[in-house]
């Protein structure tokens, strides 16, 4: 009967329990080991600006290498909106003179107002290159 | 106000104080309203890093005066520490860009000097919506809640 359950597929072998088992306790992972050590050392690269999370994070996961590699690999920003458009400019202008007058206390734009001064913008918008 | 007096004012101001760094947004901005200059000034101040780095001994302003017009202004010193300034119009109009220069120097920009400045009117609106307004630049809805 005892020889039966050792056969059950059920059946942890002795020599594999150690592997098997985790807790707390247990000792970390080589690929645990490596993802600790590379946040500590993503925690250290960014004490100047505790609040860049995501950098950390990210760094976290992939390691401070592999995030150094991509952003030179990056795509550089494409324009994708037509800076020889003067009716693009002049929208451009009347925003900032919007925003200068209502930081003056003269007047809040309408909703209407500020759809409007938006649809011209938003017809282009500056993307990454794919 | 012409638009040159305007310029003149705008760029020497009212006071002798050439310091700007006492000059934040403040947080509650409902219980202090900036004037039309000091919000130039910050505006200038963003406009002026679009161009690259500033040399050594210059001081550059870059702002938007109307929904037309654009002001670059520069000032230097020379070798004889005389000192030397140079300020150019940008005026939006249905032909194109006109670059208005000391001396009654007039011409329309084009190539990339028109793309340059195409591109640094749209910086010049996002970033000064977000740095200065703090305004989101797609919706002008307000980023401070």
């Amino acid at each position: 009967m005892a020889e039966q359950q050792n056969t059950s597929m059920y059946h942890v072998p002795a020599s594999q329990e150690a592997v098997v088992v985790h807790s707390p306790e247990a000792p970390l992972t080589e690929v645990e080991l490596a993802y600790q050590q590379a946040m500590e050392s993503a925690l250290d690269a960014h004490e100047a600006d505790p609040a860049d999370v995501d950098r950390r994070r990210i760094e976290g996961l992939l390691g401070e290498s592999t995030i150094a590699a991509t952003e030179i690999i990056a795509p550089s920003p494409e324009v994708s909106f037509n800076p020889r458009d003067t009716a693009h400019l002049v929208a451009c202008g009347q925003r900032v003179i919007r925003m200068r007058d209502i930081e003056r206390g003269e007047g809040t734009p309408t909703v209407g107002e500020a759809i409007a001064r938006t649809q011209d913008l938003n017809k282009g918008d500056v993307t990454l290159a794919a | 106000m012409s638009v040159l007096k305007k310029v003149v004012a705008l760029l020497i101001g009212d006071d002798n104080s050439s310091s700007v760094n006492w000059l934040k947004m403040p947080k509650k901005r409902a219980l202090k309203k900036l004037t039309e200059r000091e919000l130039l000034t910050l505006e200038s101040e963003v406009g002026a890093k679009l161009f690259g780095p500033i040399p050594k001994g210059h001081r550059r302003e870059f702002f938007c005066l109307d929904e037309r017009t654009w002001i670059w202004h520069e000032e230097w010193l020379d070798e004889k520490r005389k000192l030397t300034t140079s300020t150019v119009r940008y005026e939006i109009n249905e032909h194109g860009v006109l670059k208005v220069q000391e001396g009654a120097r007039y011409a329309y920009i084009d190539g990339e000097e028109l793309q340059n400045f195409g591109i640094a009117i749209r910086m010049y609106y996002e970033q000064v919506a977000r740095e200065v307004y703090s305004r989101d630049p797609a919706t002008g809805e307000s980023l401070v809640q």
